[in-house]
């Protein structure tokens, strides 16, 4: 068992230095929309989805960091949805 | 019960005016004589509708009602197009508000040009509803905008460089006897989380649980088999918890080595499915209490563990992504002598042997299919004290998840599933019989007048499902949920401390903001029934 989970583990690292890069981001739409389209969906795996407002720019930064260690996202995924964040909470 | 039932409803109603804020927009009295200089033709609408579908019906509804799935978080909450009150905004008023966005409304103008941000006003326009009776009066109070700039300046800048956050959430519940209603307690809880951030690489995070509990279910029910077969006996791990508790959730460090890896060291929350790593935070759990085996003390399965982890994403596509994390760890120790003989206590932070767990999860994330996650965990961890007979006795933990959230457009509402299959098997070992159990244990376990051994599996399942509806117009039903949650634990049925249960919970939540909730749930066991309530509020 334990050599299984090494196993899985050595092949994790592997192919997460040669995954391919999303399609999507390669695609014609723009960041704004793509941070969105992350924004509703990714928060919804754990918890409703926040409101901007909640927070300011600088602690968006903090929780970004946050969610990227507990929800499995990449760095590029997380920028996305905070920078859409950012540009939505304007007092 | 009376008293109880009478201020919860009163703490409702009182506490949703506090969380709504003022809707006041003005529009810069410059903008609202600006003319619309794209005609209002068939290819301005087209492109209009294409992107108001892309950008603006998350939140505003595919109709323009202001009832997309993401309205009910935010607040104020968005404007319904079809109105009277947004249909007399001038063209130009519309042109900026589109551009320039407010509170949680992004300014659209960087992703979006003149021509596109028209067009929406002109799609807009044919969403007006003659019969709409929203006709609150339109604010168009011009406002000095350098004014406005000013306090959103300075706003920030006083939290510039704060890379440090005390966010968490706190709760105060209500337990009650659910046959009788002749006991009830209330309880409290404080989580403040820390998260600091000092690089772009570096990240701490750490979650502190301080509670006054009345009465934690769980344990009581280990608690509860315990004292039943108490004579004097010493029963190590079946902890009931009442009175003050301060207890780390997890305190880790965090670094992020490349784009798609997360390398986490120190006391971290286990990621053995999902409920305790994602689903335990009181705002986020749709219950008050957890299901059968989890929660901090008295648990079957584990909770946080210290030692190493990596985590990241494996592949990453439209349609498909597939995400790990796998660790090393102290784990978790066995209980070899007394009433829990065989029992693990999950709370080793010292190991008792120099073979670490190893174990993790794969999950498999479907985008397409409204992100649909499921999840296969195991782990593999020596649990056996250093220099006993019990030093190879070795357990394996797994656990099946999955978590899927959809929207219903038939009932307008968003319904969301998770649940949570895990099992523990540990080893066959040889215990001592505690000198008061002789008689409980069967001859067909007993290997000799002093030992007996017994098959050691446990088996834990957790099913929830919770609708609400979100897409509806009254604002108070739209913050109602509806959950449903089923639980049953199997614990080794020749153990001393064998048990099972199995419930049944039906829950009423509203929700005040998208941390906020006010929670009441009645739950039915093989044991005992609960009434159960609790107030979160996320900060």
């Amino acid at each position: 068992m334990r050599y299984i989970i090494f196993f899985i583990l050595a092949i994790s690292v592997i192919l997460t230095n040669c995954s391919a890069p999303k399609t999507a981001t390669e695609s014609s739409v723009d960041n704004q929309q793509l941070g969105m389209k992350l924004w509703l969906q990714e928060c919804q795996r754990c918890h409703n989805i926040p409101d901007p407002t909640d927070f300011n720019d600088a602690q968006w930064d903090v929780i970004g960091a946050h969610m990227r260690t507990r929800a499995n996202i990449t760095d590029k995924e997380m920028m996305l949805i905070i920078d859409f964040i950012k540009g939505a909470n304007n007092q | 019960m009376v008293q109880f039932l009478v201020s919860s409803i009163l703490f409702v109603l009182l506490s949703t005016p506090a969380y709504t804020q003022s809707t006041h927009w003005p529009t810069p009295i410059e903008f609202i004589n600006l003319q619309n200089p794209f005609p209002s033709n068939e290819n301005s609408i087209n492109n209009g509708n294409e992107n108001y579908q892309l950008a603006c019906a998350p939140c505003h509804g595919t109709g323009g009602l202001g009832n997309g799935p993401a309205s009910v978080n935010l607040n104020p909450p968005p404007a319904n197009h079809t109105s009277k009150y947004v249909q007399r905004e001038t063209d130009g008023g519309l042109f900026w508000k589109i551009s320039e966005g407010k509170g949680s409304m992004p300014a659209w103008k960087t992703s979006f040009t003149e021509e596109e941000r028209w067009n929406l006003v002109n799609y807009i326009r044919t969403l007006a509803d003659p019969n709409s009776t929203d006709t609150l009066p339109r604010t168009a109070v011009a406002v000095n905008r350098m004014e406005s700039s000013d306090d959103n300046k300075s706003q920030t800048t006083s939290s510039q460089n704060n890379k440090f956050l005390i966010t968490g959430s706190a709760n105060t519940e209500v337990i009650a006897d659910g046959s009788m209603f002749n006991t009830w307690n209330f309880g409290t809880g404080f989580q403040p989380l820390f998260l600091w951030r000092p690089s772009e690489k570096l990240f701490f995070e750490s979650h502190l649980h301080l509670s006054v509990m009345a009465q934690e279910p769980e344990s009581e029910h280990a608690h509860s088999q315990g004292t039943q077969n108490s004579s004097g006996e010493s029963h190590d791990g079946g902890h009931a918890t009442s009175g003050a508790e301060i207890m780390l959730g997890y305190a880790n460090l965090v670094y992020f080595p490349t784009k798609t890896l997360t390398l986490t060291a120190g006391y971290f929350l286990s990621p053995m499915g999902i409920f305790t790593e994602r689903m335990h935070p009181e705002w986020i759990n749709r219950f008050p209490n957890t299901p059968l085996g989890f929660g901090h003390s008295g648990n079957y399965f584990p909770e946080s563990d210290i030692g190493v982890q990596l985590r990241g994403t494996l592949f990453d596509s439209d349609y498909f992504e597939m995400i790990f994390s796998g660790f090393i760890s102290n784990g978790p120790a066995l209980i070899d002598t007394g009433f829990y003989a065989g029992k693990l206590n999950y709370s080793n932070l010292i190991d008792n042997n120099s073979s670490k767990a190893v174990g993790g999860r794969i999950g498999f994330i479907f985008p397409s299919i409204s992100h649909l996650e499921i999840g296969l965990s195991g782990a593999n961890s020596p649990i056996g004290k250093h220099e006993t007979n019990f030093e190879s006795v070795t357990a394996l933990l797994s656990a099946a998840d999955f978590s899927w959230t959809t929207g219903i457009s038939s009932l307008s509402s968003q319904l969301t599933f998770r649940g949570q299959l895990s099992s523990v098997t540990v080893d066959d070992a040889n215990y001592f019989i505690p000198a008061s159990y002789r008689k409980s244990v069967k001859p067909e376990q007993k290997i000799n007048d002093s030992t007996y051994t017994y098959q050691n599996k446990l088996q834990m399942l957790f099913f929830q499902a919770s609708l609400r509806p979100v897409e509806i117009m009254n604002s108070f039903f739209k913050n109602i949920e509806f959950a449903f949650r089923y639980d049953q634990i199997q614990l080794p049925e020749m153990a001393l401390w064998s048990n099972s249960d199995m419930r049944l919970a039906f829950g009423i939540n509203y929700w005040f903001t998208a941390r906020s909730l006010f929670k009441i749930s009645y739950q039915t066991g093989e044991h005992k029934n609960l009434f159960y309530s609790q107030w979160v509020i996320g900060f």
